[in-house]
């Protein structure tokens, strides 16, 4: 190994220990771990600014900080709380119920929002029904925070992860859809049998104080009617934008930016944006353009390169089990550490047997549905995990570590078979893009050589 | 007038003293604010009002406010009840920075503008807590440089 591997791998290593460990902020971390990459790439002559700003994937920002714009200033109209309440008063109180209509709304608004956004003001309004219905919330919320991720899988843009794929490989919202989607559907159909199974008993209770469930209005959720309505047809807009971004040669982060310039044209035109960009995540943002610049630092110091030779050596000849061993080792992982730095180090991984002409699409998949469903195993497994844990701390009934693990770990374990299935009976339809590609991705004759320019000169 | 004239008495409780004890503190003795201490005595919070709302709203409606329109009124009976028993330290508001008594008057405006607030705890050298300076006795402080006077 040369020294310049050894040092981006000791910088990769120290920074990758802080971020999974937590004990120092993963964004704080993350930026001196950049900044040092950097440094290091400089003085030893490996990763120049250019490159440092070509590891960088804008697209993956772009998309993020276009659809926390649009979510910062939904989440203000009380529209979440509306449809929860309109809902729920569908049921008439009956706990299996609630927990089909709550979980699929969760579901639905995870598919194009991210899912923490969605699970907080979900959560709260959930725990209210249940209190006044007197029944436990529990199931209904375990319901919603696994759905979210299941669901989120199932979209280019319902979960980080996905953006990162989607964008390093050139996979379009509509190749989700065809892919990733019906499998997310049907993960979502095997979890709900198995939420039936396990809270049999709390499902059989009959809930109390009907006549005030049917006695809340709704409509005293939407604070700003005309904001709402505004915001609503811009996101149908954008939305649609999405269903034809590669049709119409748009990046997806373009359409998340397009639907947030329109968003604020159509509600504040005369203020400063400040306030809705302060709600926006920028702590995030800056944690994934670290991740990007550390990465792209192995790559550049040709360590990914060893590495990805190494841990890809025999994979062409068998691609399902190499699919399956990925599907299955990123959702174990990401059950216990953060998904996202994970995905990150995993792309170049991938891309580099792509580049070698091995067609990995099937792997890609496989890293889709193992990083998104592998959120369920634990409790810290996902951020929609820890916010519904950290909101029934103060119920009745807390969700313990156990009490996660008894029905989310069966969960994630139940989807990652169903993607196993998927991956093993439908491997063609997996091994390709089904003609949906970006046309100016489909013009490159590798997906990984479009975004990750240091394959060029790998290889 | 100096600054130590203007110094109000505070009830100065622990950082283990309950929701029901700050509570019963603040009613009995006519006051909206109360400070806190920590074992060596120093300064390390205060509680007003506000706080003690932040001790009962239940953790999962924190700020939010169109949820916590729905909550029934049983709802919010029972988050006093289970807030009864918290120790003060779960809520009190801990961004205190207070004035030393030998603090100059610029000093105090400045912290007042700074953190747009009436109340201003005041402490001795080793950070024990003296009592606050209320908005009545910042109006009577800058009164007293225009001899203006209750009588006037």
């Amino acid at each position: 190994m040369e020294t310049i591997q050894i040092i981006a791998l000791a910088i990769f290593v120290v920074t990758f220990f802080f971020i999974l460990t937590e004990r120092i902020h993963r964004t704080v971390i993350g930026l001196f771990g950049a900044v040092s990459m950097v440094i290091a790439g400089i003085v030893f002559d490996f990763y120049h600014p250019e490159q440092v700003l070509a590891a960088i994937d804008f697209n993956t920002l772009g998309l993020l900080f276009g659809m926390m714009l649009l979510v910062s200033m939904l989440e203000k109209t009380g529209f979440f709380q509306f449809v929860g309440i309109w809902t729920a008063k569908r049921t008439k109180g009956s706990p299996w119920l609630l927990m089909l209509s709550l979980g699929a709304i969760t579901g639905i608004f995870s598919m194009v929002l991210d899912n923490v956004t969605t699970v907080i003001l979900i959560v709260p309004m959930t725990i209210i029904i249940a209190d006044i219905l007197d029944i436990n919330p529990i199931p209904i919320i375990m319901s919603e925070a696994l759905i979210s991720n299941i669901a989120g899988t199932g979209t280019l843009i319902g979960d980080p992860p996905n953006i990162m794929i989607g964008s390093a490989v050139g996979f379009s919202f509509n190749d989700f859809l065809v892919h990733s989607l019906p499998v997310a559907l049907a993960s979502w159909l095997v979890t709900l049998l198995l939420f039936r199974l396990i809270y049999r008993k709390e499902i059989a209770k009959k809930p109390e104080n009907i006549d005030q469930l049917m006695k809340m209005n709704e409509w005293d959720a939407i604070k700003e009617p005309k904001t709402l309505k505004r915001l609503l047809i811009v996101f149908g807009i954008t939305i649609a934008l999405f269903f034809l971004h590669s049709l119409l040669h748009l990046e997806p982060a373009m359409v998340a930016l397009i639907g947030a310039s329109l968003a604020l044209i159509a509600v504040a035109p005369k203020h400063d944006p400040q306030e809705v960009i302060e709600k926006c995540e920028l702590s995030v943002l800056m944690f994934f353009g670290s991740l990007f610049v550390i990465v792209g630092g192995l790559e550049y110091s040709g360590l990914l390169e060893k590495a990805a030779t190494l841990l890809t050596a025999g994979a062409e000849s068998n691609l399902l089990l190499t699919a399956i061993i990925i599907l299955w080792a990123s959702a174990v992982l990401s059950a216990i550490v953060d998904n996202i730095p994970l995905t990150v180090a995993m792309i170049p991984i991938i891309a580099y047997l792509g580049a070698s002409g091995v067609p990995v699409d099937l792997l890609w998949w496989a890293l889709v549905f193992g990083v998104g469903f592998g959120g369920n195993g634990s409790p810290i497994g996902s951020t929609a995990g820890v916010i519904v844990v950290a909101k029934s701390e103060k119920t009745a009934n807390p969700i313990s570590f156990l009490g996660w693990m008894k029905q989310g770990a069966p969960t994630m374990v139940a989807c990652l078979l169903v993607a196993t299935a998927a991956l093993v009976f439908f491997e063609d339809h997996f091994s390709t893009h089904n003609g949906t590609r970006p046309a100016h991705a489909a013009e490159e004759n590798s997906v990984e050589v479009s975004v990750h320019p240091i394959l060029i000169e790998h290889n | 007038m100096e600054l130590r004239e203007i110094i109000k008495d505070v009830p100065i409780i622990p950082e283990s003293a309950t929701f029901r004890e700050a509570l019963s503190a603040m009613v009995k003795q006519q006051t909206n604010s109360l400070l806190v201490i920590d074992e060596e005595g120093k300064l390390s919070g205060e509680v007003s009002v506000s706080d003690l709302m932040d001790g009962i709203v239940p953790e999962y409606l924190d700020g939010d406010s169109i949820a916590a329109h729905f909550a029934t009124e049983e709802m919010f009976k029972e988050a006093v009840q289970d807030a009864a028993d918290k120790e003060v330290r779960d809520f009190m508001g801990v961004d205190t920075d207070p004035v030393e008594v030998d603090d100059g008057l610029m000093a105090v405006a400045a912290n007042a503008i700074a953190h747009q607030r009436a109340r201003i705890p005041v402490v001795d050298h080793e950070d024990r807590p003296l009592g606050i300076i209320s908005r009545r006795g910042l109006k009577k402080l800058i009164a007293s440089f225009l001899n203006i006077t209750d009588s006037a």
